[in-house]
């Protein structure tokens, strides 16, 4: 179990890329399902 | 190695989420040939269908009605609560929780995030901001299933020889309903079993359950 990053190591690049990798999935997701029917397709 | 083991959860759900979503546009893209082929029409590209909104509105009403699970379970989960449930609160812990539980304000450890330590809208919105943004993502992807949905509706009207309805009729169809509905109903239920199931079921080794030997009664989160 020691792969792991403690906690007490303080925040770390990896969960910040998570946390926006997610967000960007919603917002792409969320703009083309809005944009398709939009224009008609 | 120990960058994917720290993020090991979200990985393993953004690749199922990738290969299901793949693997419905597959089978719908067949479908939907199928139906055209009925129709004497010719089978449309892959492309073409997933930039349809054919497809849209089969993915929008699922989403849709996941977030509105997951917003309606953040927000019920501050005020009610359920005894010997682990996705509970201990009764009597109902409520927002004070400044010095929450850690906001003059209660803000020196690690704690910015806006936790700020004061007035700052600190209220980001107390609330996963509520907010599951919210948004909820009423976006609903507006994304009525605009898609409107579209399908009119095409197939328009295939009968049957006049377009605008987006205001369309909200009050049947077929708006029925879809939206029809995954509302699994949601609350998948929610429902799952904090009373978890009061006498457990899962060794997962967050979402309570300890294997913690009596029934007790909750998983316990108030200081």
């Amino acid at each position: 179990m020691d792969e792991f990053t403690p906690e007490e190591a303080g925040p770390r690049r990896g969960e910040a890329v998570v946390f926006w990798s997610w967000i960007t999935v919603l917002a792409v997701g969320l703009a083309y399902m809005i944009m398709i029917p939009l224009v008609g397709r | 190695m120990r960058q994917l083991r720290d993020n090991a959860l979200s990985l393993v759900f953004g690749a199922l989420f990738v290969l299901a979503l793949v693997g419905q546009s597959v089978a719908g893209w067949f479908e939907n040939n199928e139906r055209l082929a009925q129709h004497g029409m010719p089978p449309e590209a892959f492309g073409a269908f997933v930039t349809s909104s054919d497809f849209v509105v089969d993915v929008a009403e699922n989403w849709q009605s996941e977030f509105l699970q997951f917003f309606l379970f953040i927000a019920a989960t501050i005020w009610f609560v359920q005894r010997g449930s682990p996705e509970s609160k201990k009764p009597g812990d109902e409520g927002p929780g004070t400044d010095e539980d929450q850690m906001v304000g003059e209660h803000a450890q020196p690690d704690s995030p910015s806006w936790a330590r700020a004061r007035g809208i700052r600190q209220t919105i980001f107390s609330n901001s996963l509520l907010l943004v599951m919210g948004t993502v909820f009423l976006l992807s609903w507006l994304a299933q009525s605009l898609a949905g409107n579209v399908v509706m009119n095409s197939e009207n328009a295939e009968h020889g049957q006049p377009s309805i605008p987006w205001v009729e369309y909200i009050g169809t049947p077929d708006f309903w029925n879809r939206t509905l029809q995954n509302w109903q699994s949601e609350f239920l998948a929610v429902g079993a799952m904090i009373a199931l978890s009061i006498f079921l457990r899962q060794r080794g997962s967050s979402e359950s309570k300890p294997v030997g913690l009596p029934h009664h007790a909750t998983a989160t316990e108030s200081e």
